[in-house]
């Protein structure tokens, strides 16, 4: 079975980097696809503008940064709980934010975790460790988000 | 960075614009006592004014009636009040002259006629009291009979040898060339007797009338004297009635009823010759004599006159006679007087008036500060309400802008940290082998330093969301989240730990916890070099007085530095423990908002206790 990719949504290129570290450093091999605002999540994944992956796999794991310019994280997951497929997808919000508010706003919203990137590295390395080994290896996901994206 | 309550100069800073737009508000205030007392005082002003402006229209109206109306209406009485006299006068003189009995003894003579004659005159003058004698003069002017009233007021008539003649006198020579049914009303003197003024002094006159034999013979004259003492008090009074005051002058310009009783009937004496109406009001009296109607008034430097003329002849019925013997009632108000009317009231009622104002304005001011004192505690309570309005808006605002800026600061200042920290480890990871151990020391510590920050940026937020969260009192067991945060607590080193059971408190319960765990964790903190560490949560007091404490037997601190305690970053202890010198700050600023108190009492080495009360919970 092909990996699925993981739709790393992170405008910070140092927050890219050491994400992708992270993650490699935890022996993840999915291919890992960045989206550098809302804009381009949403391009990615409903398959229109310069960035559309229309006929791509769909993301096995959606890591999303809640900060982002022009559309922003928590648009991005309430327009892809809007939709059908979209529901089915894994969301994890990572943000440096603990605010109340966005964490009840995430989970009104439906993201499936909420995660605060710790600012040691190695913390973080671990905390990658435990998603992708949940999210990537003990959690089952419905068959059709083995699904191609739609084109 | 300072801790996140609102800083100083913004928290007073919506203060500042509100005393600004507080300013003219205790202006107008300021102004409304003058205000309120012009509020009283213009009506009350205004009615009294017109009360007096009333009472002087009234008092010169008066005045004005003295000066012409009443002078004249008193010197009209006057006259008509003479001639009503003169008319009764003439009348009796007329009904004696042309008696029968008279007739009879004129006719017939006899001692018998004569007698009779002398008891009708005596009979007359009893009934007459105003007569004080009757005469019959013969047509040489010897008197031929004679009854006069005696000291005892009895009419007597005079033996023979006791009458005198008055061939000379005026007013036989007066009287004795009338035709039948003419009378003659004498001059008003006094009378005199045998050449002395008889005193008390008795005003006279006299009516005569010529006597005629049945036949047209002239025979001789009537004489009534006439007391005028009557008339002329009569005359004095009923001028006082009206207001005023009436003179009698003669036609030489005499008074014979004067201002005063020392210038009356100064003709009658040498030496006061020169006291007369006529040189005391020189131009008075010329506008009397030289005035074509028998009334008229005179305005001269003296005075003010009124005078109505009597003509004796006229009042005799003799209008066909050349002289034409006046006298005159005259009305004066002196210069002095009618100035007095019209000034001196005026001025008396301005004065009162004045001294009313003042009265009304003090009373206005009073009234007027009483009822300022009471709206400037309306104003103030308004002010304050508004005050505690605005301060709201601000403190919301204030809330606000603080929320936006934790929630960047916890996204945006973690940032970079993060990418200090990971890269560093990358670098370390990576190209590790090409540094020294100095090299790979110096990584170290840039990670620490980033990861303390981060904690710092944690705690700071935490205290400003103590700060800033909505506090939401309940009903709480105190000892079970005690133990909840003591089981959270991990304590490197081994605490015996006390909690008193059952312990209630009313207060938010987020905030308690966070509040039990800044002190637990300090008392585990500082009990990390105690050799039994000892901490024992409980209380003092109960209900609303209630005292907690969080007391250990750790290091402790000089309580010189009491006061410094739970200011932010302050720490007693900054080499030897770790921590960021927030969570006292944090623990205060949770019991301030319960309105509640925090205190320690600690020495160094035999450990701390902490007490807060959480007070009324706030709303």
């Amino acid at each position: 079975m092909t990996a699925r990719p993981i739709l790393l949504i992170e405008d910070n290129p140092d927050d890219e980097a050491l994400t992708i570290r992270a993650l490699r450093r935890n022996k993840i091999s999915n291919e890992i696809i960045v989206a550098r605002d809302g804009v381009e999540a949403l391009d990615y994944l409903f398959g229109t503008g310069p960035r559309a992956c229309a006929g791509r796999l769909t993301p096995q794991l959606i890591l999303l940064d809640l900060n982002l310019p022009r559309i922003d994280g928590l648009e991005v997951l309430r327009r892809v709980r809007a939709d059908a497929d979209g529901r089915k997808l894994p969301i994890v919000v990572l943000t440096s934010s603990r605010e109340e508010r966005d964490l009840l706003c995430g989970y009104e919203l439906g993201c499936n975790s909420y995660v605060r990137k710790p600012i040691a590295f190695d913390a973080f390395v671990e905390a990658a460790r435990r998603l992708c080994e949940y999210w990537l290896n003990l959690n089952e996901c419905p068959r059709g988000n083995d699904a191609r994206m739609p084109s | 960075m300072t801790d996140f309550a609102i800083p100083p100069d913004k928290a007073r800073s919506p203060q500042r614009w509100w005393s600004r737009a507080a300013m003219p508000s205790r202006r107008f205030v300021a102004r409304g006592l003058y205000a309120k007392a012009a509020f009283v005082f213009v009506p009350a002003a205004f009615l009294a004014t017109a009360a007096f402006a009333l009472v002087v229209w009234v008092e010169a109206e008066a005045i004005e009636q003295l000066h012409g109306k009443t002078l004249e209406q008193i010197v009209d009485i006057a006259v008509i009040d003479v001639n009503a006299h003169l008319r009764n006068g003439v009348t009796d003189a007329g009904f004696l002259a042309d008696d029968r009995t008279l007739r009879q003894w004129l006719e017939t003579g006899g001692v018998a006629n004569r007698q009779r004659l002398e008891e009708q005159l005596v009979e007359f003058l009893g009934h007459k009291p105003q007569y004080n004698s009757a005469r019959l003069l013969d047509i040489a002017g010897q008197e031929v009979l004679r009854v006069d009233v005696n000291a005892a007021g009895q009419p007597v008539a005079l033996a023979q040898h006791l009458l005198q003649d008055k061939a000379s006198r005026y007013y036989f020579e007066e009287t004795i060339g009338l035709p039948d049914g003419n009378f003659y009303i004498s001059r008003l003197d006094l009378n005199v007797e045998r050449g002395v003024i008889e005193v008390p002094i008795r005003p006279t006159l006299r009516f005569a009338a010529p006597v005629f034999h049945p036949s047209g013979e002239r025979r001789g004259v009537l004489v009534l004297n006439y007391n005028a003492r009557d008339l002329l008090e009569d005359l004095r009074r009923k001028a006082i009635g009206r207001g005023g005051e009436v003179w009698l002058i003669d036609e030489a310009g005499y008074w014979l009823l004067g201002p005063d009783p020392t210038v009356e009937w100064a003709f009658m004496y040498h030496d006061r010759q020169s006291l007369s109406f006529a040189a005391a009001h020189g131009a008075a009296w010329e506008a009397m004599r030289n005035a074509k109607e028998l009334v008229g008034a005179a305005s001269t430097a003296t005075g003010e006159f009124a005078f109505a003329a009597v003509d004796r002849t006229l009042a005799a019925g003799n209008p066909g006679r050349a002289t034409r013997p006046r006298w005159y009632a005259v009305a004066f108000l002196s210069p002095e007087r009618a100035k007095s009317n019209a000034n001196s009231p005026l001025l008396a009622e301005t004065v009162v008036w004045a001294g009313t104002l003042v009265l009304f304005a003090a009373a206005s001011l009073a009234i007027g500060s009483q009822w300022q004192r009471r709206s400037v505690s309306e104003a103030k309570v308004r002010d304050l309400a508004h005050q505690l309005e605005t301060d709201n808006m601000a403190l919301a605002s204030v809330n606000r802008e603080l929320e936006a800026f934790s929630y960047s600061v916890s996204h945006d200042l973690r940032t970079p940290l993060r990418s200090i920290d990971g890269f560093s480890l990358a670098l370390y990871e990576d190209y590790g082998d090409t540094l020294d151990p100095e090299g790979r020391r110096y990584l170290e510590r840039i990670r620490l330093a980033a990861q303390r920050m981060g904690h710092l940026i944690d705690d700071l937020l935490g205290l400003a969301r103590v700060t800033t969260t909505d506090i939401r009192p309940t009903p709480i067991d105190v000892t079970q989240l005690a133990r909840t945060v003591v089981d959270a607590v991990e304590s490197p080193h081994p605490v015996r730990w006390t909690i008193e059971p059952g312990m209630p408190a009313v207060a938010d319960a987020g905030l308690l916890q966070i509040l039990l765990e800044n002190l637990l964790g300090n008392a585990v903190k500082f009990t990390a070099k105690a050799d039994h560490a000892e901490i024992s949560v409980g209380r003092r007091g109960r209900g609303a007085d209630t005292v907690f404490f969080v007391a250990d037997n750790g290091a402790g601190f000089d309580m010189e530095h009491a006061g410094r305690l739970f200011g932010a970053f302050q720490r007693l202890h900054a080499d030897t423990y770790p921590g960021t010198g927030i969570g006292l700050a944090t623990a205060q600023r949770i019991v301030s908002r319960h309105g509640g108190r925090i205190w320690a009492e600690a020495s160094p080495d035999l450990g701390a206790t902490f007490f807060f009360t959480l007070g009324k919970p706030g709303p």
